[in-house]
């Protein structure tokens, strides 16, 4: 166990902060040393730095707290933020059990578009216009590879069968809510263009979603108690509301806003509730597995202040709090112990352990998360601020204290087993093996709220569609015309990704074509010579007994082949309100939005022209990462053992030491990961931070254990256990926040930490004996180690491990004492 | 606390006051009528056949549409409305599909018309199954506002909820049923867009042997 220099034992000299140089820290730079020569000054320079820290904490600004739940996600990928929904509830005691909400929800509805004018989008155009459109259009909308299928359908015989066979299915009672539309389409020609092009682009009305299209553009629930409005600000959420509310007072209605935004703000006050108390628990939790191990308030006081003068640091400097970073805090604390706990060091010179925990986030810095690729960096610079306290400061003012340490344990000679150490590693390798194709992925939104905390974005989904499925592209032109243009080419060619991939695909592109399809087709359409068919059609309704007024709108759009369906037509149209919605504040831009059917697989490249179309969205990102993750994770643990493998070499000179502690890393790191699969914890970006840092934990652990068999010194475990316990006491604050986010990294570092200590002790001595790594052999190695930790008489010398140090009195904390140190 | 003298005393008038708001109202005890009639007949249905003469008015047709067919129920959830002769149509409504296919090609037609997943498809196909299936009335009643109209004849009328999406598709159902045995005699089907649908039923066949019913059912496939 590390500690401030350790009272003598049994007669060894006394050692005191001020009377243990050690030898070979002559012409080098000592934090102990400095500590020791102006610890006043070092102290009131931390005091200073602690204070100005605390006043910005305190005062203004303050923490900022951005609460922002989307910082794994890659810029491009995120969600618009201004445009969140406005979901509107009929509230179950203002109605009649039996009757649905749906007059009192488009009142609302109307309210809030008077209340909020062009803020308020249409979520699709008026039916009326749409079906004008359509029925004017019918035929060119048709794909001319479907122009055959249509010329056939048209011949008199299979006219004459059609009109029968409509005729029959009259007589069914079910025949009026079938959803097939004879008005608009007798021969069922539009089956030819579901079947070729996928859905159309209008929102709500089809069978893949439990809602309609109401006359002002809103989506209203099937079963009429919910009602779903689009809206396009970028102003807060609270000021929204507070906008909405004298609007919607009057009304048995409750009015929730749904999106990134809304999202952000929720996630922000959670975090402004909880972190204090979840910092202060974790501080807690160190608080009481160091006084347990301590025993001695002093430097449990003096590593506690200086672990909160690093988080305050951080609070201040650091960017704005956010519920992936808050976790990264408190594992902060918990590893940073490390720093103050070190009696068996890895190198004379201490810094190898500080190194690895330092660089283990570093591979983070090349991966697609945001967040990550900033707490790569941050992460060492913290566990850098956290050292230089634990090392100067600390022991400045514990000197000022007079502190007087604890003797050291003894320790016991560790004896590697090189069966026990092959046995665990390869047994941890195949467990993980195992374990990671059945490993659940976290979900799509990679941050898992309580539950209820959300209700209104799950009833959105459940009644409508789900937002985090929608990936968009954007189709760029010189004018709106081309972009709608290029619009209709992109949104055609997305149209394969119907059934299999997706739903729909939204967009005023299925609505036009572009001029060289447009010439296209109506040279294929004018061999048909619809205006004679058409005649001939009205000639067979008339004879079987149909009214062939009632389908006037079928027979005068088929006939007449002259209004085309050019982008600037819609434009200039009616409908030129709605799609100028899609386009972006230049009007160069449109988007198109396609809803995907889940996040489970790759999207298929779709090309147009030689070009492969660039979706983004939340669910592009999740299916990228649900794809490959497991290569990426396998590739940034491999990046940290690196890492970690380079700074032991370069601590010890000793390959096999590097290589054993690699290996105690994976064992723990799989370990970890099998463990997951029993425990039902997902796997996912979000838990990228923890498993490296149970890689690094378990290469310090190995380290010290591999140092302490090459010198031959006695080991100190229960330096290592306490590394771990604060670790897992850092864990189990998480595990006990009760937020699903936290609580799954929480058990994975709580565990991992134990299965890291286990790693380090037991597999990485085995290890490097079996690489050939062992007891150094000549004395001429052996004399500067001596000099360091002086020999004792109760330790003899033995074939297989030289004599060494009794008590090495290089750590900085005390040890926590046995029954036999106690006077 | 009360004396006990005073609370012997009040118990009959709190026993009569509670019979009293336990009463119902004359419209609940129309439909409850209307429920026991129909459950007299429907309860011992385990399969029923009838005659069908079916009639749609609507704004396609220069006159109603009139055809005759045949009525099969099987419990629990098998309702067949089929037209004669091949140029006819079936309505098949089972469990999990509901079809609508020329007689001529069979339940297999590449061209019929699947509509279980129209929410009022589903609603209608419902209320026509269960109007024949035996029960208590609760799965009648279900997602429904139950109504029973004045004047002659027993009526039961079932109307979709208010504000739903079923309600602007459907405006009623109404059964007319056997002033003695209970049975459905006719139902008509009142759309939201100015079609209606009447129903009639004759002859009706309750329990026939299973091979009649599955001689029946091999027709459907053309």
């Amino acid at each position: 166990m590390g500690c401030y220099p350790p009272r003598p034992v049994d007669g060894l000299p006394p050692a005191t902060p001020t009377q243990d140089p050690a030898p070979d820290d002559g012409g080098r730079l000592s934090l102990r040393r400095l500590a020791r020569a102006w610890p006043r000054a070092i102290v009131t320079a931390w005091l200073a730095t602690v204070v100005v820290l605390l006043s910005r904490l305190i005062g203004d600004p303050g923490v900022e707290i951005s609460g922002d739940p989307d910082v794994l996600l890659p810029a491009e990928h995120q969600a618009p933020q201004d445009e969140p929904l406005l979901l509107l509830t009929a509230r179950q005691e203002a109605l009649d059990p039996e009757q649905g909400g749906a007059g009192e929800l488009q009142a609302a509805a109307s309210a809030v578009a008077e209340r909020l004018g062009e803020r308020r989008a249409s979520m699709g155009p008026r039916a009326v216009e749409l079906t004008a459109w359509l029925d004017a259009h019918a035929f060119y909308l048709l794909p001319v590879g479907a122009h055959e299928a249509v010329a056939e359908r048209l011949t008199d015989t299979a006219m004459a069968e059609a009109v029968d066979a409509l005729k029959a299915r009259l007589s069914s009672p079910l025949f009026g809510v079938s959803g097939e539309d004879p008005r608009r389409d007798p021969l069922r020609l539009q089956e030819l263009a579901r079947e070729h092009a996928g859905r159309m682009t209008h929102l709500g009305d089809d069978e893949d979603m439990a809602a309609e299209l109401t006359a002002a553009g809103d989506l209203l629930a099937l079963d009429g108690r919910s009602l779903l409005i689009q809206l396009r600000s970028d102003e807060a959420p609270s000021a929204l509301r507070a906008e909405l509310e004298p609007a919607l007072q009057e009304l048995p209605v409750d009015a929730t806003l749904v999106g990134p935004g809304p999202r952000r703000e929720r996630v922000r006050e959670t975090l402004r509730a909880r972190a204090p108390s979840l910092l202060t628990v974790g501080l807690a939790g160190l608080v009481l597995v160091l006084s347990l191990a301590l025993r001695a308030i002093r430097p449990v006081l003096a590593i506690v202040l200086a672990l909160l003068s690093t988080l305050a640091g951080l609070l201040v400097l650091g960017p704005p709090l956010d519920p992936h970073g808050l976790p990264v805090l408190v594992l902060l604390l918990g590893f940073g112990c490390d720093g103050a706990l070190h009696l068996t060091r890895i190198s004379p010179r201490g810094w190898p352990a500080a190194a690895v925990l330092g660089t283990a986030l570093l591979p983070l810095t090349f991966s697609p998360y945001p967040a990550w690729q900033g707490w790569a960096l941050l992460w060492l610079a913290g566990v850098a601020a956290v050292v230089v306290l634990l090392r100067l400061a600390v022991p400045a003012g514990l000197v000022l204290m007079r502190f007087e340490p604890s003797p050291a344990r003894r320790g016991f000679r560790l004896r590697p087993l090189r069966p026990l150490a092959v046995a665990m590693a390869m047994g941890a390798l195949t467990a993980g093996a195992w374990a990671v194709p059945r490993i659940a992925f976290l979900p799509i939104d990679r941050t898992p709220l309580t539950v209820g905390d959300d209700d209104a974005a799950a009833r959105v989904r459940e009644s409508f569609f789900d937002p985090r499925l929608i990936a968009t592209t954007r189709s760029e032109g010189g004018s709106p015309a081309e972009a709608l243009e290029h619009a209709s080419e992109h949104a055609r060619a997305l149209a394969t990704l119907v059934p299999k991939d997706a739903t729909r695909v939204d967009s005023p592109g299925r609505l036009v074509l572009p001029a060289p399809e447009l010439r296209s087709r109506q040279r294929s359409l004018l061999e048909l010579k619809l205006p004679e068919r058409m005649e001939a059609l009205r000639e067979l309704l008339a004879t079987r007994g149909f009214r062939p007024d009632a389908f006037g709108e079928f027979l005068r759009g088929a006939g007449d082949l002259e209004d085309l369906p050019t982008p600037q037509a819609a434009l200039d149209g009616p409908l030129g309100d709605w799609i100028r919605g899609y386009l972006s504040d230049d009007g160069h831009s449109l988007v198109t939005r396609v809803h995907l059917t889940n996040d489970d697989a790759i999207i298929p490249a779709v090309e147009v022209g030689g070009t492969t179309l660039v979706l983004h969205g939340p669910v592009v990102a999740a299916r990228r990462d649900r794809q490959g993750f497991a290569d990426w994770l396998g590739i940034y643990m491999a990046g940290q053992l690196w890492l970690g493998a380079l700074v032991i070499w370069l601590a010890t000179r000793r390959l096999a030491t590097a290589l054993a502690c690699s290996v105690a890393a994976f064992t723990a790191q799989t370990a970890v990961l099998a463990l997951m699969v029993p425990l039902g914890l997902p796997l996912g970006p979000a838990l990228l931070p923890a498993l490296l840092l149970l890689g690094a934990a378990a290469m310090i652990a190995g380290a010290r254990a591999c140092g302490s068999v090459t010198r031959g010194e006695r080991f100190h475990a229960a330096a290592v256990l306490l590394s771990a316990l604060c670790q897992a006491a850092a864990g189990a604050t998480l595990l006990v926040s009760g937020e699903p986010l936290w609580s799954t990294i929480g058990m994975v570092v709580a565990i991992g930490s134990l299965l890291a200590a286990g790693a380090g002790l037991f597999v990485a001595p085995g290890m490097m004996r079996l690489l050939g790594g062992g007891p150094r052999p000549t004395p001429s190695a052996e004399a500067p180690r001596a000099a360091e930790t002086p020999a004792t008489a109760e330790t003899p010398a033995t074939a297989e491990t030289p004599a060494t140090a009794e008590t090495p009195a290089t750590a900085e904390t005390p040890a926590p004492r046995t029954p036999q140190d106690e006077p | 606390m009360i004396p006990r003298r005073t609370l012997l005393l009040a118990m009959p008038a709190l026993v009569l006051s509670r019979r009293a708001a336990a009463e119902p109202s004359p419209e609940e005890r129309k439909l409850a009528n209307r429920l026991e009639l129909w459950s007299n007949y429907s309860r011992r249905t385990q399969n029923l056949m009838a005659r069908l003469g079916t009639s749609r008015e609507t704004s396609l047709l220069e006159e109603p549409l009139m055809s005759t067919g045949t009525l099969v129920f099987r419990a629990p959830d098998l309702l067949v409305l089929r037209e004669d002769g091949r140029q006819g149509a079936t309505t098949l409504i089972e469990a999990s599909a509901i079809r609508i296919f020329l007689n001529a090609a069979g339940r297999r037609d590449p061209a019929a018309i699947d509509a279980d997943r129209r929410p009022a498809a589903r609603w209608l196909a419902q209320r026509l199954l269960r109007l024949f299936a035996p029960g208590d009335g609760t799965e009648l009643l279900e997602d429904t506002r139950p109504h029973v109209p004045k004047g002659r004849g027993y009526r039961l009328e079932l109307l979709p909820p208010r504000g739903s999406a079923t309600r602007r598709q459907i405006r009623s159902v109404t059964a007319h049923l056997d002033p003695v045995a209970g049975s459905v005699s006719q139902i008509v089907i009142a759309e939201a867009q100015g079609d209606r649908v009447t129903m009639s039923l004759s002859d009706h066949r309750q329990n026939l042997p299973d091979e009649d019913i599955a001689a029946f059912l091999q027709q459907l496939d053309g």
